[in-house]
């Protein structure tokens, strides 16, 4: 057997490499959140339309995305969309567009969920005092419905960030490529990714703590 | 745009065969997860400091960690660093029993949680010993309880396994990526793979829905509620 001496010189070595990987991973996620929570809004309008042409094939839309593993998905987006259309994309707008829609039918159950949360009680009411349509919604239900999904939609923000974690499979270059890429130059993968695991657990654990604690006081004022 | 339908059918054998390896991976890992799950949430309500302060931390730690980071360090990190390799199929199964411990130990914990306390008292008050409150009185309407989200973990489980192919679990993915690499066609092979993953998931949710209605449950969600 080998001999394995740890080095974690070469960490420090390449902490700026590593950091800029982390910050791409970032910002992906970023991207892919913006995309999922704007496409899911106006996928929970397109379900709730009584015209069953817009409804039905978004339904199915949101529950293939919401099925199939998203590490499939990514690989279907980047390796497939350019054998069947013009469309050549580079890693990171794969990676974008696939954490992008796959978060975007889960953010749709999430409006949908806040929306249902909202008493029929204050629909009837908001129509009682003679509110229009867009007042109900505007004045009535939106307000309440945004408060039941914060807590849900920012647990999507770190689901996307750490499914985000995979996208070096697809030759992203974030933090987990430059871990392998280091390691396989100079033979370090038990410093490089336990460094770059450790690094994005306490991401993910600092951004869900903070979710949780607001939710702790979202229900005490609510 | 032309869709190879034969290619999809005469990689169907190699790709069932896979599929058998993906169901078998996700339930030695999830079976493992849950014994793990309970003995971790019977932690949590532990007098014993240590066993609080350890299934706090275990469940904290797997709960913030994502499978591809875990299973890549496993694999590459620790077993270079310690000179343990173990295949990747038994790497592959531990890295979803750890992960899967933490998110049903959770589980748990809000079952036992939402059992009202009147429950415990009533049967202290019959004279049950404290075993028996758990077995007769307690354990059946917390699992009622965390039936639905237990499945919905299942169906999470079964989606991450795909994962598994960064290191080379012969399952579902990984045989799907080897074939759309070698025939040019990955189209073809990551849309019957979807298929097939598509009609796990549905058929596990069906037969979660008919065991809820069977104990007499509402019935939840039919897919997974966690990105993954």
């Amino acid at each position: 057997m080998i001999d394995y001496r740890l080095d974690w010189g070469l960490v420090t070595e390449n902490l700026d490499r590593l950091m800029a990987g982390l910050g791409l991973l970032v910002v992906i996620a970023a991207f892919a959140y913006a995309v999922a929570m704007t496409l899911g809004l106006a996928m929970t309008l397109l379900r709730a339309s009584r015209l069953p042409i817009l409804r039905i094939p978004v339904a199915v839309v949101v529950e293939v995305l919401r099925s199939i593993p998203l590490f499939l998905f990514l690989f279907l987006v980047y390796y497939g969309a350019p054998q069947v259309s013009a469309l050549v994309l580079t890693p990171f707008v794969a990676a974008v567009a696939a954490l992008g829609l796959t978060g975007a039918a889960y953010a749709s159950e999430i409006y949908r969920g806040a929306l249902k949360g909202v008493d029929a009680g204050q629909w009837e009411a908001a129509d009682a005092i003679g509110l229009s349509p867009f007042g109900r919604m505007r004045y009535v239900v939106l307000p309440q419905a945004f408060r039941i999904a914060i807590p849900p939609a920012l647990n999507l923000l770190v689901a996307l960030l750490k499914g985000a974690t995979f996208v070096s499979v697809i030759g992203v270059a974030d933090m987990f490529y430059v871990s392998r890429d280091i390691s396989l130059q100079y033979f370090a993968p038990f410093e490089l990714y336990t460094f770059s695991g450790m690094t994005i657990i306490a991401v993910t654990l600092s951004l869900a703590g903070a979710v949780a604690m607001l939710e702790r006081r979202l229900d005490r004022t609510g | 745009m032309d869709f190879d339908f034969d290619l999809v059918l005469t990689s169907l054998p190699q790709l069932l065969r896979a599929t058998r390896v993906t169901l078998g991976v996700t339930a030695v890992g999830f079976f493992a997860a849950l014994v793990v799950g309970v003995i971790l949430a019977a932690g949590r309500r532990s007098r014993l400091i240590p066993a609080r302060v350890a299934s706090f931390l275990w469940v904290n730690f797997f709960r913030g960690a994502a499978l591809y980071v875990l299973v890549i360090w496993l694999f590459n990190g620790v077993a270079v660093a310690t000179g343990i390799l173990l295949p990747a199929l038994v790497v592959g199964g531990l890295t979803l029993a750890l992960l899967n411990s933490a998110y049903l130990a959770e589980v748990f914990r809000a079952g036992l949680d939402a059992v009202d306390e009147g429950q415990y008292e009533a049967a202290q008050a019959l004279g049950l010993r404290p075993w028996d409150v758990f077995r007769r009185v307690i354990a059946p309407q917390a699992s009622r309880i965390a039936l639905p989200s237990v499945g919905n973990h299942m169906i999470d489980a079964l989606k991450d396994s795909a994962i598994l192919a960064v290191i080379a679990v012969p399952e579902l993915m990984f045989t799907t990526n080897r074939i759309a690499q070698s025939t040019f066609r990955p189209f073809e092979m990551y849309v019957a793979a979807a298929v097939i993953y598509l009609i796990l998931v549905n058929i596990i949710a069906a037969l979660l829905r008919l065991v809820e209605s069977r104990m007499g449950i509402e019935p939840t969600l039919a897919t997974g509620t966690t990105l993954r």
